[in-house]
């Protein structure tokens, strides 16, 4: 269904920007402008959550691509009413530089690989979307405001890609009690950014 | 309710392993177990949105880091090559591929083939026979990689054997002198270029192959060494008048302008 024609009629229209999920509507029906136009968008997103995740520059690219990859190949599967483009594209982002990231260890037997994955995009599209753009600060101050042992069990997890058993190790803690700070720590963040999570709506001053 | 792996987790354990999972933080086997239950289950799993709904809130704190540039065009390149759907337990690509080596029929293919490209085949069939008969999630994940690997593998031989193909031996110097390696181009189509016999580049450089023409280099975009032992750059689209394949070790995220010698690299010829 790829149509040259067509992707630049829907550019020429564009003189109000499409949104990010407009773009992931067009880049299911095969669209590459769209996804160019996406890539400008979140690369630097993209490119700065796996350069953290991997701490490798060459790993990070991959992690891009292969999510682009996934990006394209799923489109069709996104639904806006499950989660933010933004929220999806970042999540397939995580996975993709988790999962780099495991499969270059030692102990694994998987392939690495430069080619897509087709079918192992699973993204934990679960939750619904949480709308407002966050203030980092505020963020960062409740994770901060979390008990140490939970916040480092968040951040072991999520910035840094370790696993439970690795974070349990890493930590000399109990693979359970591990499980628990991470769920616990995740719901206190949640009552401590409140209103911020629950209306998507931020507004830390009140104004 | 069928699946018997939904069966051997309980919606109270799944509930447990909310938080690692929403963090992607669980190993491998847990997490198709998880992803099996929820798939399955009919309850609502609250506990999964309750974490979950914090997870974009951790991305706030990403800081944007811009790619760099060259990143974009190989993004694109690799959207637009036909490799869509790889089927799920198929060694069509790697058959149809041994059979365009073989065929004595095309005699400019068998010329150009090195002779270690039987080798290369042979290594992506062990990769797709070894995944079949998986039986997981996890296990049917991994498979999919490495028959992803294996058909682009078998992607870039179809490519060498055409006789359309623009196509490069290469070959490593003195210090990486088991490096050996092809670049295939077809008229149309996507490029490849393959490259085993390297070491992982060291820590903080990356490998960076280049197009020449007449000398004057253009990057054909980043390397990196697969755990097969591959380097691979798929869905590539050569510069006019390309006469040289090079291959060089740059700092990590690429450079624009190569900045030694070649450690690889192989003539063009059509």
């Amino acid at each position: 269904m790829r149509n040259d024609g067509q992707s630049s009629n829907q550019r020429a229209i564009g003189t109000v920007p499409a949104t990010d999920e407009m773009l992931l509507t067009r880049i299911a029906t095969g669209e590459q402008g769209a996804l160019s136009e996406l890539y400008d968008r979140y690369q630097g997103l993209m490119y700065g959550m796996a350069s953290r995740i991997t701490g490798d520059p060459a790993l990070a690219q991959d992690v891009v691509q292969d999510a682009f990859i996934g990006i394209w190949r799923n489109a069709a599967r996104y639904s806006s009413s499950r989660a933010s483009a933004r929220t999806w594209v970042l999540s397939i982002t995580h996975h993709r530089a988790v999962d780099v990231i495991r499969r270059r260890r030692p102990s694994s037997e998987l392939p690495d690989t430069d080619a897509p994955a087709p079918s192992s995009l699973i993204t934990p599209d679960v939750w619904p979307e949480v709308s407002g753009r966050l203030d980092a600060d505020a963020v960062r101050g409740a994770l901060g405001s979390l008990p140490s042992a939970q916040r480092e069990a968040i951040e072991l997890a999520y910035f840094s890609g370790l696993t439970q058993q690795e974070i349990a190790a890493r930590t000399a803690t109990p693979l359970g009690t591990v499980k628990s700070r991470v769920r616990l720590g995740l719901i206190q963040l949640r009552g401590l950014l409140g209103d911020a999570v629950a209306d998507g709506v931020r507004d830390p001053e009140g104004n | 309710m069928a699946d018997p792996m939904a069966a051997s987790m309980t919606c109270q354990e799944a509930d447990d392993l909310a938080g690692l999972y929403v963090l992607d933080a669980l190993e491998p086997a847990d997490q198709a177990l998880v992803q099996a239950h929820l798939d399955s289950c009919p309850g609502a799993h609250a506990a999964f949105s309750e974490v979950g709904e914090v997870v974009p809130a951790l991305a706030s704190l990403i800081e944007p880091v811009d790619a760099p540039a060259a990143l974009k065009a190989r993004v694109l390149a690799a959207i637009a090559t036909p490799a869509r759907a790889v089927p799920a337990v198929s060694v069509v690509p790697e058959t149809s591929a041994r059979e365009a080596i073989r065929d004595e029929a095309i005699p400019m293919a068998a010329y150009r083939r090195p002779a270690w490209a039987q080798w290369v085949l042979a290594a992506a069939a062990v990769l797709v026979i070894a995944t079949l008969g998986s039986w997981s999630i996890v296990l049917q994940e991994r498979a999919s990689s490495a028959e992803a690997r294996a058909a682009v593998l078998a992607q870039a031989l179809t490519a060498m054997a055409d006789p359309t193909a623009q196509v490069a031996t290469l070959r490593g110097t003195a210090d990486v002198a088991g490096a050996r390696g092809f670049a295939a181009f077809p008229k149309s189509g996507p490029g490849y270029i393959v490259i085993v016999g390297l070491q992982p580049a060291p820590s903080g450089k990356t490998y960076q192959a280049w197009y020449l023409v007449n000398g004057v280099p253009t990057s054909a975009g980043l390397m990196s060494v697969g755990q097969d032992g591959y380097a691979v750059l798929s869905g590539i689209t050569e510069v006019d008048g390309t006469n040289l394949i090079a291959l060089t070790v740059e700092r990590a995220g690429g450079a624009s302008q190569p900045s030694g010698a070649p450690i690889v690299s192989g003539q063009v010829t059509a």
